[in-house]
């Protein structure tokens, strides 16, 4: 279905929000649940661009001793090394909404990836982890299992008052 | 209506003589030059030169014989300079699984240009406007790598993944007349293999209407005709040649799954084949799966034991029952080629298994494993395969 342009810049503007938020998430989480950390910590020093197609909206993510840095706007047009697109809107909006795992959209062919497969494994257990802390529906449980033994509050504190960066 | 996405480009020839239409498929892609690319295994190489000979308008025009280990950077670069050195047009490949993968690669560098493979790791990420004519004749039945999107080489001490369209061959050759000559336990193995593969190929998350026809189809020949291609039937080997094909088509769709994944892991991790490690986990890795998946394991079973033993099993029994029929197929195999199905057999020590559930969790596979799979149910599933 055609959307018009306006409808197009809305979604786009609410699909990035919902990423910005995923990304606080996965600071989060890479900071105080222990296997959240120790995923940062083996992924090692690489950059990771999450994107959606065709306009790309997106985020670059710098991994660097054990904890994520969120880089500037512009580094969305240049390398790194691990590059996670989402073919369109439609296919990205159930993961970032919680209501599909990225294994999921993986499954229905809605991601290409660019990048050592491993790490993607790495970033893909972190945004579980992450999800499961947040989402708090008894269907969140079913896709993302239980949360670590992280209070959860301290996880969506930290996504709230952090510096997001 | 589910969104799903299949594609299969791979023309399949099949039957006795089938390796002298090769140069006519070759012909019609436009290629005039071949750069022949073969290991030491099976009859294929010879078979497939008598047919470039008594073809005309197009020759062999370089060859190289490699090993069946998988590729590294600097052989990929060595092939590619054979090829514009010859001035080549086009790639056809003979053997196992290694040397195959190792003209996927040469073939995915050519089409994108690119002279340094590491930078076309990925999942679906290249593109190329322009193709290389590529063929691939199996002369053993390495679980349809010919037929599969998937590459994989060797960078260091681990095998990297590179999942592709371009690394799909244009044409398949299956000759049971090529196959012939290999080894029992290797047929085994294959056998196993395929079995492995075409089962994850359908219980796994990417599985869709289409894909699934192939592998269950696959997964009947193997219950049908492993044993008799074991004991040397032409007929059933080249059934089974099908079936590997048919497993590399539902596979690059659906990908593999848990087995795979273990197997692999205790591969990079102790350096045990992956095919011999697959007989050990495999049944393990599918009662963990059934006890989540168990629809899927019922319908499974009509196809490994038959329409007869379906209807006579009670619906809640199926799925069980399914898993029973697969071990002791299994071990039939494994009994009569001497394969090990006990990792401590293949001299795998208990301690590498935290590194192995460690490499498993990372490992690409587990992607299209639809259940979520945490360490200790790895670490149990290791367990009893010791």
């Amino acid at each position: 279905m055609e959307h018009s342009p306006r409808k197009r810049r809305i979604a786009n503007y609410l699909a990035k929000r919902r990423l910005m938020w995923v990304y606080r998430g996965i600071k989060a989480c890479c900071m105080y649940d222990d296997n959240a950390k120790r995923y940062c910590n083996a992924m090692g020093d690489c950059t990771i661009r999450i994107r959606i197609l065709p306009d790309v909206t997106g985020i670059v993510i710098r991994v660097r001793d054990g904890a994520t840095h969120l880089l500037r706007q512009d580094e969305l047009l240049v390398h790194a090394d691990l590059d996670i697109c989402f073919k369109n809107l439609a296919g990205a909006m159930p993961v970032l909404r919680g209501k599909k795992t990225v294994k999921e959209a993986y499954a229905e062919k809605r991601i290409v990836i660019r990048g050592d497969i491993s790490k993607v494994m790495m970033i893909n257990n972190i945004i579980r982890i992450t999800l499961a802390y947040v989402l708090t529906d008894p269907n969140a449980r079913k896709l993302y299992g239980e949360p670590g033994n992280v209070p959860r509050a301290k996880i969506i504190n930290a996504m709230i008052v952090g510096d997001g960066k | 209506m589910r969104y799903g996405e299949f594609v299969n480009k791979v023309k399949v020839i099949c039957g006795t003589g089938s390796v002298d239409a090769l140069p006519t498929e070759l012909l019609r892609r436009g290629a005039h030059s071949v750069l022949l690319i073969c290991d030491n295994v099976g009859g294929a190489p010879s078979a497939i030169k008598d047919a470039f000979d008594k073809a005309g308008g197009i020759k062999i025009k370089a060859a190289y014989t490699g090993s069946t280990e998988f590729a590294d950077n600097k052989l990929i670069n060595e092939l590619y300079d054979i090829y514009t050195l010859n001035q080549c047009d086009c790639i056809v490949v003979s053997g196992g699984s290694g040397i195959t993968n190792t003209a996927k690669l040469l073939r995915m560098m050519l089409s994108t240009g690119v002279r340094n493979i590491d930078a076309l790791i990925g999942m679906d990420y290249i593109h190329s406007a322009f193709s290389v004519p590529f063929a691939a004749v199996p002369s053993v039945l390495d679980v349809g790598v010919d037929a599969t999107k998937i590459a994989v080489y060797l960078s260091g001490n681990r095998l990297i993944q590179l999942v592709s369209d371009e690394a799909t061959p244009d044409c398949c050759v299956i000759d049971s007349a090529v196959m012939k000559d290999v080894a029992k336990k290797d047929m085994g193995l294959s056998c196993i293999g395929i079995l492995s593969c075409a089962i994850s190929a359908y219980i796994g998350m990417q599985s869709g209407v289409i894909s699934d026809e192939f592998s269950l189809e696959s997964v009947k020949i193997i219950a049908d005709h492993a044993i008799a291609a074991l004991e040397g039937d032409a007929h059933a080997i080249g059934r089974v040649g099908e079936a590997a094909v048919l497993t590399g088509i539902a596979v690059s769709n659906s990908m593999v799954g848990l087995t795979a994944a273990v197997a692999s892991s205790i591969t990079s991790i102790t350096g045990v084949k992956q095919s011999e490690a697959l007989p050990c986990v495999l049944a393990h890795c599918l009662r963990w799966e059934e006890e989540r998946l168990k629809d899927k394991f019922a319908r499974l079973l009509y196809y490994v034991a038959g329409g007869e033993v379906y209807l006579s099993t009670a619906d809640k029994e199926r799925g069980d029952e399914c898993c029973n029929r697969i071990q002791s197929l299994i071990c039939d195999i494994a009994s009569r080629c001497d394969i090990s199905v006990k990792l401590s057999e293949l001299g795998v020590d208990e301690s590498a298994f935290s590194d192995i559930v460690d490499a498993v969790e990372v490992n690409g596979a587990i992607l299209s494993c639809a259940p979520h799979i945490g360490k200790s149910d790895i670490a149990v599933i290791l367990d009893k395969s010791y």
